[in-house]
Order: C-alpha cells, then structure tokens, then sequence
C-alpha cells in the first residue's frame, strides 16, 4: 500500500471503521513510514481535543427573555392557568395587562389578597410613582406594577438569609441597574405621555424586575 | 408523610414499588415529560423550566457552528422559538434533549447557508492572528484555538467534524441529519481535519 492509499483511508482508520485486509495493509504500512505514522499521531490529537471540548456552554446571559419576548410577539404563546403556576406571557403584553397578571400572580406565590397593598421594601423597588402628565390607564397600572414588586420583595426580604452573600449582592445589582433604567424611561415619558415606545419599554422593564424577583422568589423554595 | 416529587412516602412504607421513589434518570425524564406536556398546552413558565435544563448544550452548537458569539445567541434563541412551534410533534419517544439536538443543529445550519448573517461572521473569522503565533497553548487554550479555527472551515466541512468529532454522531446519523451521502461526509470529515490540522500548526 502506498503513502496515497494510506491517506484515503486513515480518516477510517483512526475512527475505528477499518476491518479485515484493509486494516491490516495500513497498519503495515503506518509501522513502516515516519510520514504516516506522524500524521496519524496528528490525527488522533485533533480528534482527542474536538472530543475533550465541552458539551455545554451557558450564554454569557440570559437569553429567555428575549425568547418569551418573540414568543409574545408572535401570538405562540397562551396565558393559562396551569395549577398554582402561572403563564407570565399574553399576547399583546401591554402594561396593564402584564401588570393584572403580576397581581394575579402574587396571589398565587405570596398568597395576599391583590387588593391590599402593602408598602414596597426599601431596597431595590420604585417607591413613587410619577403622575405628571402620565396617562390614567397606565399610572394605574404601574401603581399595581409598584405593588406587586413590593410584595415580592417583602415575601423575599425574610428569605435572603437562606441566599449566599453572592447572590444577594447580583440580586440587588440587577436591581439597582432595573430601577435606574424604569426612572429613566418615567423621565422620557413625563416629557412625552403618549409616547408607545416608551410606555412598552416600561412595561417590558416592570417585567424584567417581576421576572428577577420570581426566580428569586422560586430559588428561596428550594432552599 | 415525606412528599418526594409528585411520590408520597409515608413512615410505614417498608418497601413497595408503587410509592418508593423513581430512580433519578427515570424520574428527571417523569419530571421533563411533565414539563413537555404542560408546555405543549401553552405553559410557557414550564417551557422556561426546558430552556434552562438545555440551553447549555444548545449554545454550546450554535456557538460552534456560528463562530461567533452575538450570532450564538441569536441562533440559540431561534432554536427555542422553534422547539415552541413544534412541540406539538414531540412524543416523548425519546428525551427531550434528543429531540432539540438536530433541531438546533438544522437551524445553525439554515443560518449559514442563508448567509443572512455573514458579513458579521467574515468580519469575525478575518482575524487569523491567533494561529499566527508560534508555539500552540495547552489546555484551555487550546480548546479555545480549536473552536476559533472550526471558523475557516467551510460550512459542509465545518458541520460534519462538529457533529462527528464533537458531539460523536456516526457518518450514517450525520447523512439522515443533514441531508448528504455517506460518502460526502467521510470526505467533509477528511477535508475539515487536514484544514484544522493546517491552520493550528500554522
């Protein structure tokens, strides 16, 4: 068997799928040749380090919102109850609508009445709501908005102790970073009351900050 | 009364089959099936619960075969939105990681043949400078040369060492996968490990 011939089959060769004349050819000829021989050795070191890299590699973030985002968007999926859980997602996700569903939903994993509001906790939750110039439908809502976040932190405030310093220090950065950002949509939309964009921007980011405090709220149960 | 998962042990309980727990695998399967059929009726929480468990493995394809990583992301989050619209066709007839995985592997797949999103790419896989440098890291490092230089390979070349030599599908799977002859993916597999082996001795 020559060089050639060799290089037709090593691919099988160092796979394993070589059998009967064949393989014996080639080992014959690989015991015979330098050549051969290190390009074998390469071979089997590129398959040993394409089989040593890693099955699983997280995303450097979290990717679901943007996930249940298009799948909002695109009517796929269907609020529903399904025992004590609750589908956070309807189509369209309107600020009041999101904002019904979060006091439907603290009802549910805080077990309080929706209708009782209780005063926010102060690290980490908007405290006021801004009514200049906001419309009613959706200063209404960012009221029950403001409402259901303040619950969840209060449900959550009694847990933190069971949470590792690490992890209430992300919570309470992604917090921070959550609440600057809705002052500063609330800005632009006291500028600008009738603005879409903006109110969707503060719907979607109320909901970022029930999404955190859910997952919180969920990792403190299994604790 | 101990409650283990939807299982309820009481103290009497000595031994039998009907209330002991399931063993793990069998039970993590008990529990994605759960998950898979709320999902399928439009549970969307029990949908995120899928997304976590497997993200990991998604990413880590479409992270491959994309060679870059705000497309990874991209793809990662088609792949999702796709799993959601065909849930309905999944049976259960195997785990659910199964199933995702040559869904994840045709959306990558999709996308670089569409080239919808090369121009980033190209910008990405332009800078070779890595292989450059004389003397090839152990280790980690090497793992991360390896997955920079699946980037010149072409897409064919490029799919099927991923699938044979990364994630250990056999040529036979890798034809029905995507679609071409035994034999081409024999010679896609010889053509991507002699550019590999080019391009990291380089």
């Amino acid at each position: 068997m020559t060089c050639g011939e060799v290089q037709e089959l090593i691919d099988d060769y160092v796979d394993g799928a070589l059998t009967g004349p064949e393989l014996h050819e080639v080992e014959l000829h690989i015991a015979s040749c330098a050549a051969c021989r290190e390009e074998e050795r390469q071979l089997r070191a590129l398959i040993a380090r394409a089989s040593a890299l890693p099955r699983e590699k997280a995303p450097p973030r979290d990717l679901w919102p943007g996930i249940a985002a298009r799948l909002g968007e695109h009517g796929d999926a269907r609020a529903r109850w399904s025992g004590t859980r609750r589908v956070l997602f309807s189509r369209p996700m309107g600020l009041a609508a999101a904002a019904a569903v979060a006091l439907a939903l603290l009802s549910v994993l805080v077990g309080r009445p929706t209708g009782q509001a209780t005063p926010p906790s102060p690290t980490g939750s908007i405290e006021t709501v801004s009514t200049k110039g906001t419309p009613a439908p959706v200063l209404a809502a960012e009221t029950d908005y403001v409402r259901a976040t303040g619950q969840l932190m209060d449900a959550l405030s009694a847990r933190r102790s069971g949470l590792s310093p690490e992890t209430v220090k992300a919570v309470d950065d992604n917090l921070k970073t959550i609440d600057d950002a809705l002052r500063q949509i609330r800005v632009a939309l006291d500028k600008d009351p009738g603005n879409r964009q903006l109110t969707k921007m503060l719907a979607s980011t109320h909901q970022k900050k029930l999404d955190l405090l859910l997952r919180l709220l969920k990792l403190t149960s299994q604790i | 009364m101990v409650a283990v998962g939807s299982l309820t042990l009481t103290d009497s309980t000595a031994y039998n089959p009907k209330v002991l727990p399931l063993p793990r695998d069998e039970d993590r399967r008990t529990r994605e099936w759960e998950r898979v059929r709320a999902a399928q009726n439009g549970d969307l929480v029990a949908f995120e619960e899928l997304y976590r468990d497997n993200v990991g493995r998604v990413h880590s394809v479409c992270f491959r075969m994309a060679g870059d990583a705000a497309l990874a992301e991209e793809l990662t989050q088609d792949v999702f939105v796709r799993a959601w619209q065909k849930l309905s066709s999944f049976r259960g007839d195997s785990a659910f990681s199964t199933w995702l995985h040559p869904l994840t592997i045709n959306v990558a797949l999709s996308e670089r043949r569409s080239g919808r999103r090369r121009l980033a790419r190209v910008m990405h896989t332009d800078d070779l400078t890595p292989f450059e440098r004389p003397g090839r890291p152990a280790g980690p490092e090497a793992a991360l040369d390896l997955e920079r230089a699946l980037n010149i390979l072409p897409d064919g070349a490029m799919a099927v060492f991923v699938l044979h030599d990364v994630e250990g599908y056999k040529h036979e799977e890798i034809g029905e996968l995507i679609g071409v002859a035994t034999g081409t993916s024999k010679a896609q597999l010889h053509r991507a490990r002699r550019l590999l082996r080019e391009a990291l001795q380089s």
